[in-house]
């Protein structure tokens, strides 16, 4: 690997965004525990605020996060918005496999507690579930790439339509058109398969 | 129509259609379709769940919320109080960082009350590499054994594969905490201190740097214990190049108020940053204040306090916050500890933990103590730094100057001025050299004194010892000793080995007139052999190879003209054999085989001879085998491989019939090693090897690396140990074939070379990490990670000029060298860096010329000479310059075919590129 052993947290982050652009799928690997501690966070405040809370809005940690790791080094637009599309993507990522082990455990008679709708308060209707969503946006991104990713953006990466915009290089308009067509489709899908 | 056509007319119509009224719309899709009834279909599917979308949250949203409500609860109850780790449950979380957790835990079977706390590795966490660390941290924990470090005691895997740790449980406080409620004085503090240096100190001897030492992880026990924890960013000392390293560390770990400058900028750390870490907590202890005040917490803000702004001095900060009773004591020594722990620059620093402890300790015993705020004591510093070794080994010596002098005592005169020499040497021992080692421990300016004394006595004593042949005698062995002083002990560089080569003249002059007269003191003679045959080792070591060999010549003709007068003394027959071992190595060195085989064949006769009358000799016979092993490598490099071969598996099994019979012994190890390394080498052979014969190196390579990584595993700091593994690595990459596996082991091999190299400064290891940084840099650039690969290649340039720059008839790192030199070039004409591209072809051809100049290049190496030429052109033709590509494509063409082919040894390839570039010019 490249010999930046020693670097600040901030440095390393940049020069991993860096490797990654540049195709190192290993980047990706050692970005992962980061974004993951992010979401962690993410949940918890998220969940606190649960019931005031109207809309989902994990862009304020991801935002947070970018400045804490990012920001000072690579303060252009184009690694911001290219922070803010690893970001997404790995939040996707990890909140399918978990739900993916959570629910074979489930399956494999590992011991389930806790009652998780109840928890939280939502309906247990199917078509909530994120791996069915996964799967309807991969389903998606065939017949359309561009709107998948403006999902993830914006629900995953929680990222305003502004910024998704940028992160895109369309214009706001163009997101919004686009987020209303891929979320009636989505719809229309995940209610097809409960 | 495509499928992609089709969904731009569904997309134009779905937002078209819902600016119609409701009512219209099916009118419109009809007209708009042209009555395509799939496509309305569709559209209105969409507008249909469209209307569904916007009265209830949105389906993504609903589904993302829920799943991260469902990893929030996992997650919890994962860890939750009671869960059962291993033999243990948890009972609350004590700690976080970045890759888990702490828990304090007790054990689950109540069979007794023990309260631990337990690392837990977070799901999520479980990449590979942090995994890896996580390894590494209980490997280096686990070594690590003190009554000031929070022990290790148990470790293994939950149910679902998550690592843990299981460690001593410190219930206390931090350190600053204790002394403050507890009210401790100075000298307390201080000495609570010491332990906590006691600790660091022990750990830096393991090779393990804390990197994170602050309050908080120097709790104090409820008996008044300090102890040290987590070395969950500790790292082992040289262990870098890894990017693994400090990325998983939470940023929020990251402690400015006791971080030093080098972490914060991102250099290399080492020890220093401990020291320094240690002086910011001293710091604090002693005011009651932090050290550095930061006006703003950005990350600018915080860098420009700790490597711009000066430190307040300890006494100012201590007035400032109005302790009075204390400011006062602090001015003048603690001051100067602190802030001399505290340097910015790391060189600058008290040299280790050890130094800084020690001048604590002189300062509650009121002796003077090093730390000095003017150049004086720096200059001082870096001249110690520089030549640090062990107590021991000066005391030793002066122990033997001292027994020599004593012995020396012959008639009444000479007598009564041994008596006064003496007295004075005991005189300048006690009060000059005795009080240096107290306050330096290890110092050069200790043994400096001592070979300077010596060597005055020598002076006085000679110039009285004409015609009295016992007392030249005596002074002959007292400059070999004092030789010895200056040219082993010492760490070698070019200003004692120079030394050390005089006196062993003197002592060869004064010698050698007494053998003259008295031809019948044999052991006279036998010290003359072992002055030549140091004479020639030190030569050797500085790589003039004439001369050590001139030297050896001498040493020769001494121990075979013995030989024949004592044909029966063994131990004379051996020591010449050994002679012989150390010239082979030397011809083998200077790269004439075939004088190094007639060495080895002689020394083979000398030890089987010996061997006859004791063939149990375990010694002797890994020395026969050693010298086997020497006439092996020498007909190799005659490209008598299958000669060479017939004595390395001879070696292999005489080793392992040793080590059957002494199955513990390393050095047994290390010598079947080396000869599986020799095989593999044989079967590698670059140029003559077959491609069927690759297996059998791959074969050999992997036996040899499996016992370097025993042999390592033994003993983890151990140079050789680190270095052998690390070549062993290195060659069992070169032979591999796929290209993921080598770049693993090529990066496993460095690393270990790297720590090799932080122990012990050494050539060889400086010349395998060189070539293993050009082999990465190739084979990134056929991965095509092309900033990385140029990366290595640089760090190898420079690790090559070093060594160039001690060996300059080196010629492997002449190769590696050039080759990188070349990647470089070619890489930055293709990037049309015009100026870098010029700057790295200039310095190929100099290197070549270099070489060109050196006498008596065996073939192969004036081969690369023309090879560099090829680089030359080939960087000219890239950059534009076609004129001198063609000239030096020319040229390497001319001369490689004039190369005489040796036997095993080609041209052809370094011919073939040359024509065919110069081919594709025209």
């Amino acid at each position: 690997m490249s010999g930046t052993a020693g670097s600040s947290p901030q440095q390393e982050v940049t020069n991993l965004l860096v490797e990654w652009k540049q195709g190192n799928k290993a980047a990706m690997d050692l970005l992962t525990p980061l974004v993951y501690n992010e979401l962690r966070r993410l949940a918890e405040r998220y969940l606190r605020n649960e019931r005031s809370a109207a809309t989902l809005q994990p862009t304020a940690l991801v935002h947070e996060a970018y400045l804490r790791l990012v920001a000072q080094n690579m303060p252009d637009w184009e690694s911001r918005a290219h922070f803010f599309g690893v970001a997404a993507h790995l939040m996707r990522q990890i909140l399918v496999d978990h739900a993916r082990k959570h629910r074979s455990a489930k399956r494999g008679g590992g011991v389930e507690k806790l009652n998780i709708d109840e928890i939280v308060g939502l309906g247990a209707d199917k078509p909530n579930d994120i791996i069915a969503l996964d799967d309807a946006l991969n389903a998606l991104a065939e017949i359309d790439e561009r709107k998948a990713k403006v999902i993830e953006l914006r629900f995953f990466g929680g990222l305003s339509v502004e910024e998704t915009a940028v992160s895109l290089g369309v214009s706001a308009a163009t997101i919004g058109r686009e987020q209303r067509l891929a979320e009636a489709w989505l719809h229309r899908e995940l209610s097809n398969v409960g | 129509m495509t499928k992609a056509e089709r969904w731009k007319v569904v997309e134009d119509l779905f937002h078209r259609a819902l600016d119609v009224p409701e009512g219209e719309r099916n009118a419109f899709l009809e007209a708009e379709s042209g009555g395509d009834a799939e496509i309305i279909r569709e559209v209105q599917s969409l507008i249909d769940s469209d209307t569904a979308a916007s009265t209830a949250m949105s389906v993504a949203a609903a589904a993302v919320k829920k799943a991260l409500a469902t990893f929030h609860a996992t997650e919890n109850a994962a860890t939750a109080p009671g869960r059962i780790v291993g033999r243990y449950k948890l009972i609350r979380e004590i700690g976080r960082g970045g890759m888990g957790s702490v828990y304090l835990a007790t054990r689950a079977d109540d069979s007794y009350d023990q309260n631990v706390a337990i690392k837990l590795v977070r799901r999520g966490m479980d990449t590979d590499f942090i995994l890896a660390r996580f390894r590494r941290e209980r490997q280096i924990l686990a070594s690590l054994e003190h009554p000031n470090i929070a022990r290790l005691l148990d470790g293994g895997a939950t149910d679902d594969g998550l690592p843990y740790l299981v460690m001593e449980y410190v219930h206390g406080v931090t350190i600053t905490e204790y002394a403050r409620t507890n009210d401790l004085g100075l000298e307390q503090r201080l000495r609570l201190f010491l332990q906590v240096c006691d600790a660091v100190e022990y750990a830096h001897r393991n090779f393990v740097v804390h990197r994170d030492l602050k309050p908080g992880n120097i709790l104090v026990n409820e008996t008044g214990v300090p102890k040290l924890l987590d070395f969950g960013i500790s790292k082992l000392l040289s262990f870098d190049g890894n990017i693994t390293e400090t990325v998983t560390h939470d940023v929020r770990m990251l402690t400015p108020d006791y971080a030093s400058p080098e972490q914060i900028r991102g250099e290399p750390i080492t020890a220093a940053a401990d020291v320094y870490s240690l002086g910011a907590v001293l710091f604090e202890l002693l005011t009651e204040s932090k050290a550095h005040r930061f006006d703003k917490t950005t990350p600018q803000a915080v860098e420009h306090a700790i490597c711009e702004t000066q430190i307040t001095r300890p006494s100012e900060a201590a007035r400032e916050t109005g302790r009075q009773n204390v400011w006062r004591k602090l001015q003048g020594d603690l001051d100067n500890i602190v802030l001399l722990a505290m340097r910015k620059e790391p060189k600058r620093r008290y040299a280790s933990v050890h130094h800084l402890a020690s001048d604590i300790r002189a300062y509650l015993d009121f002796k003077p103590v090093s730390a000095r705020a003017d150049t004086v004591a720096y200059r001082a510093k870096k001249f110690v730094r520089r030549n640090w070794g062990p107590v021991a080994a000066v005391a030793a010596i002066i122990a033997t100057l001292l027994v020599g002098v004593w012995m020396a005592r012959r008639e009444a005169r000479i007598a009564r001025m041994h008596f006064n020499q003496v007295r004075q040497l005991a005189n300048t021992f006690v009060t000059g050299v005795h009080d240096e080692i107290r306050n330096l421990p290890g110092s050069t300016r200790a043994r400096n004194v001592i070979v300077k004394t010596g060597l005055e006595y020598l002076e006085a004593l000679a110039a009285n010892a004409h015609g009295d042949l016992d007392l030249q005698r005596e002074i002959g062995a007292g400059y070999l000793r004092i030789g010895d002083v200056q040219g082993s002990v010492l760490e070698a560089n070019l200003g004692n080995t120079k030394a050390a080569l005089v006196s062993y003249n003197k002592a060869l002059t004064l010698l050698e007139e007494v053998a003259q007269k008295r031809p019948e003191a044999l052991d006279v003679q036998t010290e003359i052999l072992q002055i030549h045959r140091r004479i020639g080792d030190i030569y050797g070591y500085t790589k003039s190879m004439d001369a050590a060999l001139r030297a050896y010549a001498h040493a020769r003709a001494v121990g075979e003209t013995l030989l024949a007068k004592k044909p029966g003394d063994a131990n004379l027959r051996r020591s010449v054999a050994d002679l012989y071992q150390a010239q082979s190595r030397t011809f083998r060195m200077a790269e004439n085989p075939e004088a190094a085989r007639d060495a080895s064949t002689r020394a083979i006769e000398l030890y089987r001879s010996v061997l006859k009358q004791s063939p149990e000799d375990t010694v002797l016979r890994r020395d026969m085998a050693s010298a086997m092993a020497a006439e092996g490598m020498a007909l190799m490099r005659m490209y008598k491989r299958e000669e060479a071969m017939t004595l390395f598996h001879e070696v292999v099994r005489e080793s392992e019939f040793l080590l059957q019979k002494d199955p513990q012994n390393n050095n047994l190890k290390r010598s079947l090693m080396l000869a599986y390394s020799h095989i593999g080498d044989v079967r590698s052979q670059p140029g003559v090897a077959a491609p069927s014969e690759l297996p059998e190196a791959v074969d050999a390579f992997t036996r040899m690396n499996a016992i370097a990584e025993e042999l390592h595993r033994a003993d983890r700091v151990d140079f050789r140990a680190l270095s052998d593994h690390g070549i062993a690595l290195m060659r069992l990459a070169n032979v591999t074939a796929d290209s993921s596996l080598k770049l693993n082991r090529y990066t496993e091999a460095l690393g270990y070379l790297k720590q090799a190299a932080q122990i012990n400064k050494d050539l060889m290891v400086e010349m395998n990490s060189a070539f293993i940084e050009a082999k990465m840099g190739d084979l990134l650039q056929a991965r095509g990670a092309k900033a990385e690969a140029m990366r290595h290649y640089a760090e190898s340039v420079a690790r090559n000029e070093r060594i160039l720059a001690a060996d300059p008839k080196n010629s492997s790192a002449r190769r590696t060298h050039m080759e990188a030199l070349r990647a470089l070039g070619e890489e930055a004409a293709r990037r049309h860096a015009v100026r870098e591209a010029a700057d790295y072809r200039d310095r190929l051809a100099k290197s070549a010329e270099e070489l060109r100049s050196q006498k008596g290049l065996p073939t192969q190496v004036q081969s690369y000479v023309w090879r560099a030429y090829v680089g030359v052109g080939s960087i000219s033709a890239l950059s534009g310059d076609k004129d001198v590509a063609r000239e030096r494509y020319q040229r390497a063409v001319t001369e490689l075919r004039r190369l005489e082919p040796l036997p095993g040894f080609s041209s052809r390839k370094e011919l073939l590129e040359a024509e065919t570039l110069l081919s594709e010019l025209r």
